[in-house]
């Protein structure tokens, strides 16, 4: 009987200490994760740390010697400058009124161009695709000169219509193809039977596949949104109105060559930041996976 | 409730691909017909065209008395439980339910009260508040026929509703589904690949392979009486045992299987049929329980042969024994509490009062018109 019970007090020691090896292992290994993500958030944090620095300055100092975030005499003297004596809303409404359409449109052609292409056959089906993705090959700025060239000719140079256009067909290929993409891992059979249960093809597509298709909406609408919001090169080719001016295009104002205007700069920067930060909050809730969890047999 | 008719209904698919050659079914009003066969027959094929989901190539089909071939699946008062169950996974059971009663305008008193009776039936009553994801596989199944119940549609459409079940809820689903038919009074079309739900479950069956109708008939008369040898393989489980071999005339008939295997005298009824055959090559088939240990009063008929056990495997309350023949494997299906080690040899009794005979050369029932 002793030895028997020797035998598994033995056996429980070794396995006992096994498990400590294990722990400490775990240990160790969740420490330099933490070390690195740390390491990899400061990184990330610093340039904007360093803006909202530059921000609450007094005068215009760009460089410091002082490693505090709150520099002495911090002020808000930015802001209210920025608010108060520049065009900074006009710039605002202008850039929040053409993000919001070419993410309106480029939600609504994608979702529905994506849907195509995942759901029916069609002559020149294939080529379309490898078209768009064609058109993603190509450096942005290379295509500046022939949209310049198509916007003139068109009339619609310094106007909304013609920088929307030029954002929205710049976002919608990527933004089809992983619509596309996901619609294709939403079984048709969902479809089928809601078209069956009394749906039209199109009811069937907002009520079933659309709901469904939520995490690709929501990368659909944060890529438009900052194609647009943040764009400076393709907006300072067509937007020649200060009137017209967007946010990136309206801080470049605030450079000069002799004396550039460090504080608004910074606390321009810093307010741009906000919606893109906000909207992305926002949407993410909606960015889940398993939607489709439970309804065909997986 | 209403009948449903195709007249030489078949589907093409691009490229020339045909799935479902000049189909000709007339489905009676509550009827429950099940569409049989293995995979790629064409069965489901047949199904979705019903269904609306798939178009016409050509030939006509009726709902009632309504030509359909054009009209959307919403509007052929159908109601179709798919394989996958294919529930939104977004919306409650209570909302899958209710969902076509919704888009078809129904008041709400309506809808609760069609969907807490469908529910009742079904047994799923305390799960109306959850998600697909949190029922198990059996609940999801249930889920997926309240919604077809609810509608009290013209026809339902089953697309191998049982398939993804494990064998037990199967034979529980199976019993249900028949029950249901009865409770509701409705026309039923259900496809699957699984013969012994058609043979359990079906009014008619009809059994389909490669696009094409190989014969309709109530369970017992396919089983009995297949018109060809494919019908008489896929119906029945273990499969029909085929021989292949010659009629020989001597005199009696006999059937004597290529390469010197089993000889089996050929019962006087067959000889209006068969006695013109001598010399010609046929298929004898005969199912496992039609090959019985000789015990010595058999009909007098000389089809006794002794045969190698290859493999026993006891089932409780039968044995099934395997052999090799000359032409085939041969399994027997015997009701005798016997364990035999491999390699015993047995005198097995064929009762061929009960065999089949097919041509060789279209395989068509010779036996059988």
């Amino acid at each position: 009987m002793d030895r028997g019970y020797g035998k598994m007090n033995s056996k429980s020691g070794i396995r006992h200490s096994n498990s400590k090896i294990v722990n400490l292992r775990s240990k160790i290994f969740s420490y330099i994760l933490y070390f690195l993500i740390i390491g990899f958030t400061l990184v990330v944090l610093y340039p904007i740390i360093n803006v909202l620095s530059i921000s609450l300055r007094p005068g215009d100092r760009l460089l410091s010697t002082s490693l505090r975030i709150i520099p002495d005499g911090a002020t808000f003297h930015a802001y209210m400058e920025l608010f108060t004596q520049t065009p900074f809303l006009l710039w605002f409404w202008n850039s929040s009124v053409i993000a919001a359409t070419v993410t309106v449109t480029g939600v609504a052609l994608a979702s529905t161009a994506g849907y195509a292409f995942s759901r029916f056959n069609f002559y020149g089906k294939k080529s379309a695709m490898v078209g768009l993705l064609v058109t993603q090959m190509f450096p942005p700025t290379m295509l500046l000169l022939p949209m310049y060239i198509m916007l003139l000719k068109l009339h619609l140079i310094n106007s909304y219509f013609g920088i929307i256009i030029i954002y929205t067909s710049t976002a919608l290929p990527f933004c089809v193809w992983q619509m596309k993409g996901y619609y294709d891992t939403i079984p048709f059979s969902l479809e089928e039977s809601a078209r069956i249960d009394g749906s039209t093809r199109w009811g069937a597509f907002t009520k079933i596949v659309l709901p469904l298709a939520a995490p690709a909406l929501v990368i659909t609408a944060l890529f438009s949104f900052m194609t647009a919001w943040a764009e400076y090169v393709v907006a300072a080719q067509v937007l020649q109105d200060t009137s017209l001016f967007t946010l990136p295009l309206g801080l470049k104002q605030f450079e000069a060559s002799m004396s550039t205007q460090w504080g608004l700069y910074a606390a321009g920067s810093l307010i741009i930041s906000i919606p893109a930060v906000a909207l992305f909050l926002f949407l993410s809730r909606w960015l889940i996976s398993g939607l489709t969890l439970g309804s065909v047999k997986g | 409730m209403a009948g449903v008719k195709l007249v030489n209904v078949s589907k093409v698919y691009e490229g020339g691909i045909s799935a479902a050659k000049d189909i000709n079914i007339a489905v009676e009003d509550k009827e429950f017909l099940v569409l049989v066969g293995p995979s790629g027959c064409g069965k489901t094929t047949v199904l979705r065209m019903i269904a609306g989901l798939e178009e016409i190539t050509s030939g006509e089909l009726y709902i009632g008395d309504k030509l359909m071939n054009d009209v959307p699946p919403k509007d052929r008062d159908i109601a179709m439980v798919f394989q996958n169950y294919a529930l939104y996974p977004h919306m409650t059971v209570y909302d899958n339910m209710a969902f076509g009663l919704k888009l078809r305008k129904f008041t709400k008193p309506e809808i609760e009260e069609r969907v807490t009776e469908a529910a009742e039936i079904l047994g799923i009553r305390d799960y109306l508040s959850r998600k697909p994801k949190a029922l198990s596989g059996g609940q999801r199944q249930r889920v997926a026929l309240g919604r077809a119940i609810v509608r009290k549609p013209k026809v339902f459409l089953f697309d191998e509703p049982l398939s993804n079940l494990d064998a037990k809820m199967r034979v529980q689903m199976r019993a249900e589904i028949s029950k249901l038919h009865r409770r509701l009074d409705a026309t039923m079309i259900y496809v699957t690949h699984d013969q012994v739900e058609g043979m359990t479950m079906g009014d008619r069956i009809v059994v389909m392979k490669d696009g094409v109708i190989q014969q309709v008939g109530k369970p017992l008369e396919l089983y009995n009486g297949p018109t060809n040898k494919f019908v008489a393989g896929f119906i029945g489980t273990p499969a029909m045992n085929f021989f292949e071999g010659k009629i020989r005339k001597e005199r009696r008939l006999y059937f004597e299987e290529t390469g010197g295997g089993v000889r089996l005298e050929i019962p006087g009824s067959y000889e209006p049929k068969l006695g013109g055959m001598a010399g010609k090559e046929v298929y004898l088939g005969i199912r496992p329980e039609h090959i019985q240990l000789d015990e010595g009063k058999k009909g007098g008929l000389d089809s006794t042969w002794p045969l190698k056990v290859e493999i026993s495997e006891p089932m409780g309350n039968e044995v099934y024994l395997y052999f090799e023949s000359r032409t085939s494997q041969i399994v027997s299906r015997v009701t005798a509490v016997i364990d035999p080690k491999p390699g015993t040899e047995l005198k097995m009794y064929f009762d061929t009062t009960r065999a089949h005979f097919f041509s060789k050369e279209n395989e068509s029932s010779l036996s059988f018109d």
